[in-house]
This record gives C-alpha cells, sequence and structure tokens, in this order.
C-alpha cells in the first residue's frame, strides 16, 4: 500500500510513491520547458505537463507494482501562483504563465489604487505583487475570458480534475492567486470585485472550491486507471503549494523546525500557531494550511533560475557543471540575486540583478560562487527579519535540488550565517504523498513518519567576519541601487507603487 | 628619393615606418623584447634590447622599402613616455629603465604633494608613480650609489636618438610628462627642481619636437648614415598626430587593450600635456580596461573562443542592452585612486542574453570615455570623432561610441610610428606646418547616430549609476 506524491514544479515534474512507513518505493522525474514568447511573459504548455504527469506516474505505479505494491492516493504539489484557463472540459485554453511572468503589473497597479497594498495583504496575506495569478488573469486575452474560458485552474487542480477529482484547490495553492481571503479561508468578493472592475470575466469564471490540504476531492476516473495502471479505488487528495508541501515533506515544525527551498526560487517557510501578529505591515507572504497552522513565506523569485541562467550564459551542460568549479575561497565581490524583481523583504518588482566588484583578476569559479552566496546574503536578512519580529525559526532544513550539494550548501550556510541540514529526498513530492496519506487515513499529520537528514552545513568559523561584513554591504547596495531601479520605471511611465520607505513596502516571496 | 622613417619604441616591442615622398608606407615589427618585474609592482626594461631590437627593424624596414645609400632619410623617434632611463658619464645605462607602468614610487609623489602642493597648477598633472621625477626621487632615496653615477636623465625615444647622433635633448611633448615641466612656458619648472633639489644639470635641453635632432653618426644601417633627425614626440602625441588632430576641439579615442581618449585644448587644462604644436595642449583621459573588457567577459564565458567570434554576438542586441549596464573598472580603479566606483553589470534580468552583455561591455566603455571627458571638460569635437586601435576595426563598437558622444566617427590605421614619421616630414620641410600634414580622408560615418536618444538615455542612468556606487564596496 502506498501512495504518490506528484511535484508540479516550474522546471519539471517529480512522481514519487511512499510506502505506509514514509519510505521512497518509486519514482521518476522529467525536466518540463518553460518559454517566453515576448519580453516579461514566462510560461508554460499545461497539456504537456499532464502528459508528463501521466507517463511519471505510470511508471511509477509499474516501480510500485513490481515490488507488490499497489498506489492508494494521489495528492499534488504545485508551483504557485501559476494559472491556466480551461474549457468546459477542463483542457488547457493557453500557455500558462508562472510566477515570474510580468505581465500583471498594469492590474497590480490598479489594485493598489482600488484596495492598497495593505487592504490586499490583510485580506490575501499575500503582498501585492504581480507574480499572482488574479493579475495575470486581468491581463488575459480572449481564451482567458467567457465564452472560452469556463475555470480557471492552478497546476494542482487542473491534473486533478482532469483525473476525475472535483474542481477544488487547497488553502496554500488558492492563496498564491491571490484572490483567497486567508483569514475566512474562501475566495475573497472584495478582491475579486476590485479585480473586476478593469477584468469583468474574474467575477463570472469560478474558481475551484477550496478545501484543506489533505481532503480527498474524488477517485480516479476509469479511463485514468485503466491507462496508467492504477486501481480504479485510487483516491485523488488536494496536496499543498510546493513551499507548504516541502515544509510538511521535510519535517518542519513551528518554532523549531523550518525549510530553506533551493528550487528556482529560493524560499525560507516558518511555521506559526497562528498568523504572525509581529510581521504585520511587512510583505511576508502567510497563509494557514491547515486550521491553526500558518506557513510565513520568504525568499527570492528567482534563486536556482539565476544559477541555470548563468549556466547558460557560459553555454556549460547544466548548472551541475558549473558548480562544480565554483572556488573555495570566498572572491570579494558580491551578487544582488534579483533577476525576476527583489527579494521578499523588498517586494519591489522594479528591483534588478548585479553583480559589483569585477575586476580583471576575477576568475569563473569566484563568479560562480558570488552567485552561491548571493542566495546566503538573502536568506541571512531573512532569517534577521523574522527574529526582529519575534517570530521563531529554529532549526532550517535545506531541500531542493540545491540542497543535494554538501559544498555549496556549505557556501550558503557560511554566507547566510545559519547552519542548514539538508532533508533528503524529494521534500515536496514527500509533503504531498504524506497529505495524500493523511486524506486516506495512512498517516497523521501530527505524527508523521521520521525524515532522513543529512551532515548539517555550519558556518565556517574563518569567514564569520567576512560574512557579516559582506551581509551588510549586500544589503547597503540593494538599498544604493533600488531608487536608481524604481526611477528608472518611473521614466517608463510606470509609477512606482511601493512605498519609499523600505520598511513599509509591501513583501513577497 | 626622399624618405621618412618614423620609429615607435613601444613597452613591448617596436615598430618602423618608412614613407616614401609619394606618402605610401612601409612599415615592420620587432620582435618583443621583455619587462621584468624583480619585486611585484615593478616593470623595467634594459635599454640596450631597445637599441638591438630598433637596430635591426629598422634595417629590414629600409630594405623593404628599397632605401639606398643616397637616399634622403629623416628620421623621427617616439616612444613609451615618463619611463625613466640613467645613463653614466660613458653613455652606459647605470640601471635598468624604469617604466611607466612599475608602481614603486608611491611614497615620493606623496612626498612631491607635500612639498609642491600646486604642482598640478605647473606641470598639468599630480604627480604618479609612473612619471620620470618620482622614479627618479625613488632612485635618489634607495639607489643613491647609481644615482651618482649618473650623468644623464633620458626617456626611452630621446635614449634611442642621442645613441644615433650623440645629443641629448627632449622635446616638450615628452617632457611634459615627467613631472617636472612647466607646462605653460615648456621649461623645466626651476620650482620644482630646486624644492625637490634635482640637479639640471642631469636633464636635457627641451625643444621643439621638430627641431633638428642631430645627424645619425652611429647607424644600424649603412643608409641611415648622415641622416636628419627631428626631436620627435612622446606616443601618445605620435597617435594624436597620426589621427589628425592639429586643431583645438580635434578627437581620437584609442580602443585598444585599454581605451584612451586624445583632445586638443587651446589652453592648459587639468591633465593636459604639451601638445607638439607651441600653443596647443593634449588631454589624455584613459580607460584602463578598454578591449580588456571584453577580453575579460570573454574569458568569463567563453574562455578559449576568438574574441571576434565572441564580440559578434552584441549585433543582435539592441542599443541599451535591455536596461543593462556595465562599469568598466575592472582595474581596480577604486582603490588605485582611494574611492571611486566599482565595476559591475548592474540591471541584469533572466531575460538578458549573452548578445546583451557583450553589448552592454561595449556601451559601457563608450559612457565611461564619455564622463570623462564631460567630468574633465575635455572640448568636443563638432564635425568626426577618429577612432583607432584594434577596437576601432569592430563597425558595431564604433557606431556605438559615436552614438554616445553624438559625433559621427570616422577610423584610422594610422599609428604612431605614422605619426613619427609625420614629425620627421614636419621637421624635414615637407610641410610648413602641422595644418598641413596631409588629414585622414574618410567620410565621417552618421551610422552611429540613429541611437542617439537611446543612448543618452542610458548615458545618463549609467552616470547615475556610477555616482550611487562610488562610496561602496
Amino acid at each position: 500500500m502506498s501512495t504518490v506524491g506528484v511535484d508540479l514544479g516550474t522546471s519539471g515534474v517529480r512522481v514519487v510513491a511512499y510506502d505506509a512507513a514514509g519510505q521512497q518505493i518509486a519514482a521518476g522525474a522529467e525536466k518540463t520547458n518553460l518559454q517566453r514568447p515576448r519580453e516579461g511573459w514566462v510560461v508554460f504548455d499545461a497539456e504537456a505537463v499532464l502528459h508528463t504527469a501521466e507517463s511519471l506516474v505510470g511508471s511509477v505505479a509499474a516501480q510500485a507494482a513490481d515490488v507488490g505494491d499497489q498506489v492508494r492516493a494521489i495528492a499534488f504539489s504545485s508551483q504557485g501562483e501559476a494559472v491556466i484557463p480551461v474549457d468546459r472540459r477542463g483542457r488547457a485554453l493557453s500557455l500558462a504563465p508562472v510566477g515570474m511572468d510580468a505581465r500583471g503589473e498594469p492590474a497590480v497597479r490598479a489594485m493598489a489604487e482600488r484596495l492598497g497594498a495593505e487592504r490586499v495583504q490583510h485580506i490575501t496575506g499575500q503582498p501585492l505583487n504581480r507574480m499572482f495569478s488574479v493579475y495575470k488573469i486581468a491581463a488575459g486575452d480572449t481564451a482567458w475570458r467567457p465564452p472560452a474560458a469556463r475555470a480557471y485552474r492552478a497546476p494542482s487542480d487542473f491534473v486533478a480534475s482532469r483525473w476525475g477529482a472535483a474542481p477544488a484547490i487547497d488553502w496554500t495553492c488558492a492563496a498564491r492567486t491571490g484572490l483567497f481571503d486567508v483569514n475566512a479561508t474562501t475566495w475573497s468578493a472584495e478582491v475579486i470585485a476590485a479585480a473586476a472592475v478593469d477584468a469583468p470575466w474574474l467575477a463570472d469564471v469560478p474558481f475551484s472550491e477550496c478545501v484543506v490540504s489533505g481532503t480527498v476531492i474524488g477517485t480516479i476516473s476509469a479511463e485514468v486507471a485503466e491507462r496508467l495502471g492504477l486501481s480504479g479505488a485510487t483516491a485523488l487528495v488536494a496536496g499543498a503549494h510546493d513551499q507548504a508541501a516541502s515544509f510538511v515533506g521535510a519535517g518542519g515544525a513551528a518554532g523549531s523546525v523550518s525549510t530553506f527551498a533551493l528550487g528556482s526560487s529560493d524560499c525560507l517557510t516558518v511555521e506559526t500557531p497562528q498568523r504572525p501578529s509581529g510581521i504585520a505591515g511587512t510583505g511576508f507572504a502567510t497563509y494557514p494550511w491547515r486550521p491553526g497552522r500558518w506557513l510565513t513565506l520568504a525568499g527570492t523569485a528567482a534563486g536556482g533560475w539565476t544559477l541555470d541562467w548563468y549556466a547558460a550564459l557560459t553555454r556549460l551542460p547544466d548548472v551541475n557543471a558549473l558548480l562544480s568549479e565554483s572556488s573555495s575561497e570566498p572572491p570579494p565581490i558580491i551578487v544582488l540575486p534579483y533577476l525576476a524583481g527583489s527579494g521578499t523583504l523588498d517586494n519591489d518588482p522594479t528591483g534588478r540583478g548585479a553583480v559589483i566588484g569585477l575586476t580583471l583578476d576575477l576568475s569563473r569559479p569566484q563568479l560562480t560562487r558570488a552567485f552561491l552566496e548571493a542566495a546566503g546574503y538573502e536568506l541571512g536578512s531573512i532569517v534577521d527579519a523574522f527574529t526582529a519580529a519575534d517570530v521563531p525559526v529554529g532549526r532550517i532544513h535545506a531541500v531542493g535540488t540545491g540542497a543535494a550539494n554538501p559544498s555549496t550548501l556549505a557556501v550558503r550556510a557560511s554566507a547566510a550565517g545559519v547552519p542548514l541540514t539538508p532533508a533528503l529526498g524529494n521534500a515536496s513530492a514527500r509533503g504531498a504523498g504524506v497529505l495524500a496519506g493523511a486524506g486516506i487515513g495512512i498517516f497523521d499529520l501530527d505524527d508523521l513518519p521520521p525524515i532522513t537528514l543529512g551532515a548539517t552545513a555550519r558556518p565556517d568559523d574563518e569567514t564569520v567576519e567576512w560574512y557579516a561584513q559582506q551581509r551588510q554591504t549586500y544589503r547597503d547596495l540593494y538599498g544604493v541601487l533600488k531608487p536608481f531601479n524604481q526611477r528608472f520605471e518611473v521614466q517608463k511611465g510606470q509609477p512606482n507603487y511601493a512605498s519609499p520607505d523600505p520598511r513599509n513596502d509591501a513583501r513577497r516571496c | 628619393m626622399d624618405f621618412l622613417v618614423g620609429i615607435d619604441l613601444g613597452t613591448t616591442a617596436c615598430k618602423v615606418t618608412v614613407v616614401a615622398d609619394d606618402l605610401t608606407a612601409n612599415t615592420l615589427t620587432s620582435a618583443p623584447y621583455p619587462i621584468s618585474a624583480p619585486h611585484r609592482g615593478w616593470a623595467e626594461q634594459d635599454p640596450l634590447a631597445w637599441g638591438e631590437a630598433v637596430d635591426s627593424t629598422v634595417q629590414r624596414a629600409l630594405d623593404s622599402a628599397r632605401v639606398v645609400r643616397h637616399d634622403q632619410l629623416t628620421l623621427s623617434i617616439t616612444g613609451q613616455m615618463h619611463s625613466l632611463v640613467l645613463l653614466d658619464a660613458n653613455g652606459r645605462p647605470a640601471r635598468p629603465a624604469i617604466l611607466w607602468a612599475d608602481r614603486r614610487a608611491t611614497a615620493e609623489c606623496i612626498m612631491i604633494e607635500n612639498r609642491i602642493p600646486d604642482i598640478a597648477a605647473i606641470t598639468g598633472n599630480p604627480p604618479l608613480p609612473a612619471f620620470t621625477l618620482p622614479q627618479l626621487l625613488w632612485v635618489r632615496s634607495h639607489e643613491p650609489d647609481i644615482l651618482s653615477r649618473a650623468a644623464t636623465v633620458l626617456l626611452p625615444k630621446d635614449y634611442l636618438r642621442w645613441r644615433y647622433t650623440g645629443r641629448a635633448a627632449t622635446d616638450w611633448t615628452d617632457a611634459s610628462g615627467t613631472g617636472m615641466l612647466n607646462s605653460a612656458t615648456r621649461k623645466w619648472s626651476a620650482r620644482i627642481l630646486s624644492e625637490l633639489e634635482v640637479d639640471l644639470g642631469l636633464l636635457p635641453s627641451v625643444a621643439d619636437p621638430v627641431a633638428d635632432g642631430g645627424i645619425v653618426e652611429t647607424p644600424a644601417s649603412p643608409a641611415l648614415q648622415g641622416a636628419r633627425t627631428a626631436i620627435g614626440v612622446g606616443d601618445q602625441f605620435a597617435e594624436a598626430l597620426s589621427a589628425g588632430l592639429t586643431r583645438a576641439g580635434d578627437m581620437a579615442i584609442i580602443l585598444g587593450t585599454s581605451a584612451v581618449v586624445l583632445g586638443v585644448s587651446d589652453h592648459l587644462v587639468p591633465g593636459s600635456f604639451c601638445h607638439a604644436q607651441s600653443d596647443l595642449w593634449l588631454r589624455l583621459d584613459s580607460l584602463h580596461a578598454g578591449g580588456k573588457s571584453l577580453q575579460w567577459l570573454r574569458d568569463m564565458l567563453a574562455p578559449g573562443e576568438a574574441l571576434t567570434s565572441f564580440t559578434s554576438a552584441a549585433a543582435s542586441a539592441l542599443p541599451g542592452a535591455h536596461r543593462l549596464l556595465f562599469l568598466p573598472f575592472l582595474m581596480g580603479e577604486r582603490g588605485a585612486r582611494g574611492g571611486g566606483a566599482p565595476g559591475a553589470f548592474v540591471g541584469l534580468t533572466t531575460e538578458h542574453t549573452r548578445a546583451d552583455l557583450v553589448r552592454a561591455v561595449l556601451e559601457g566603455v563608450a559612457f565611461e570615455l564619455r564622463r570623462l571627458v564631460q567630468t574633465r571638460g575635455t572640448p568636443l569635437p563638432t564635425d568626426v570623432l577618429t577612432l583607432k586601435g584594434g577596437g576601432a576595426q569592430n563597425q558595431l563598437w564604433c557606431r556605438i561610441v559615436s552614438g554616445v558622444f553624438g559625433i559621427p566617427y570616422r577610423t584610422t590605421h594610422r599609428d604612431a610610428a605614422y605619426g613619427a614619421a609625420m614629425t620627421a616630414g614636419v621637421s624635414r620641410g615637407w610641410w610648413p606646418n602641422w595644418q598641413s600634414v596631409p588629414d585622414l580622408t574618410d567620410h565621417p560615418d552618421e551610422s552611429g547616430l540613429t541611437d542617439l536618444d537611446v543612448l543618452n538615455d542610458c548615458y545618463a542612468r549609467y552616470c547615475t549609476v556610477v555616482d550611487a556606487l562610488t562610496p561602496h564596496l
């Protein structure tokens, strides 16, 4: 008897089957492609992702069957913010924009004028930012409007509904649409109405029903079950936003263990028993993942994606080839990793990346290390902000592809000034698998099987002072360049909506 | 036949150009001669090695140009500026030459400024370790025995001419790079020499560059025997002359490993040196990493790829490189000057491609050159900007520079050795004055001006970022 977690990520799909002890028994993964059809747009083909997921689930089910196991339930971990307009049969009508897609900027400004950043964040728990689904929908063409569009789906409910589930979206994925009232755990009529002033189709086209993670939302259809080699009784269970799934899958716990995901984006996820009050007025994104359990997120949108970009510039085969040549010594340069807008701390979509301190003596291995350090500097700043807000972070379990390499994790730990312990395996898929098991009663979310941890990467004693100074310089440099980036946006005729005071800015993850 | 012979004593090799009376030119380059660095930051060369390289190259060049013994030759030598050559009473080098690239004389520069706070107003420039005066004072402090044996202080090109003619002299262009010349009067500054207790008897006389430098008596080639010589000019001035910079407002940019702006002024302005013409001065504004910035980016992203191929990628990027800026301070200018902006890419997004990065480097170098010129008040030409050096073979870069400055451009392959030959020509009387020397004939190219507005906007942002980052890192 096993459960399957399907991780619908930004850069690929991973499917993992777990036994009743939470141990992996089968797995499959495949990369998916992002497209950039025009400047500022970043999209994926949802139908292709569905096809990939089906292929992988079929393969994993077959692997499980080979060891005498049968898949009993499937749940999803999904990239947030991505949104898909679908027809009456749930088929994608358009390529789907991901979080980094910038088309929603005009709608964000309109929302700022109507409700204001503070009100939006109070209701949705998310900062006012173009990354969220609502602003992309508002920018949509006819494919996004009735009569063609009959519903909007996040990747998880897009796939689940195609496999036979009732249209349902868990709270965490709903929160990443930017339309979810995190306090009432329902869609926000107020935010929808505000967005519908300019995009009336938002009031006409429904989203899926909101349910708590771990809720059974249906049984796989007979046709899909047969095609994928699954039992017709396989349950489909509401999963979670990938950061939440990673938190669950990596043993996160309020006050004692937080998770730091090193994926396409970098994100620290911290749990609290209630909505954190100490961060009111900041831009931290927060949502409940189940009653009495709130997760607060902070990070940078282009974390691992920045490394992918850098590797592509060098035309090395992949990021691993790049990282293998990283310098063992700290270089005297600083990278601001805001290649898709600033980090959560500043919630500034005008933010841009920079590499500062270049000299002829600089080597590529040093530059590579500087890109790794940037993730650490940002993490260090975020931990400081949580601490200042009296939100305990506890130990940090590192998850995602970026956590698998001990030497690069050590660089990030030193740069951040905090220990990082890798949670082995795919935390995001494991979280989904655990939620699937919880849905059918195999797992108790308050008493989950233990996870396997790797060796903790601790800050190097010899570089503690150096990195403390570098973190300060990092923050200073962002402050220096911020007005410049914002001024340029204003010059382009796009007035900046962020407050001049960084402490009052909306922040995001 | 009448021939002009221009010799350029570079830092790594020498070049000889022989110009016939129909202005056809033959040019040959020597094998490289070594630079020694006995200590970190030092750079020295053996003057005797210069002589050997020049002799053999001159011989080959004359043979190549079919010069024979009875032809009339006028010789002019240009060469690396600032470097210190010390000769003993027997005319032998008392020690290896200390080159302009040598950085040992830092303390001497401080001492000079303390003793003569207004020295820049006298010479045109603050003392730098590259200059002859601090080097000479370093020898006095650290090698007093050597200085006590020294009978003559010469600059490299003057050493070579002295070697041929036996006459010790220099010209006011080269002398203005020693840190000892009064650039207004074009004479050695009595005040500087007095304050620093430098013996005037060590220094050669200062003359007009086209003045008679003597007759060649110890020739490298039989054909040189009896040749006339001109005093000559320093290499940056020979570059300027070869680019036709003979009027106030004329400007050329040399896009080499470094990037240098040469601008002519009709009055002594800060940062200028004496022009070959007695009523003009030449400003030199340099950016250490010009073409070197491109090589650096190539080495970071595509080591081993040919630079031409790597750079060609920029053709597909739009002007402004999608709002990406490059600050070309890759030589540690900030540290060396005790401040300044760091080298940087600013404005990166994941949408930037390699083409954008390359274009940003080309634009960043051009922006910084304009900023240098603007900051220092160098007058801009109204008609044409002359571009030289290896980078000038890159049409896209030329268009970018032209667009950034808002001035049509022309390019020339003429170099310092050709400029030296022109010096010989004025000295010989081929032309009555500098303005009569045949100018470059290429029609100015205006194609870069189509991007003027975009580049102007980018330049304004560039300046903002440089100012913002100046106190940081």
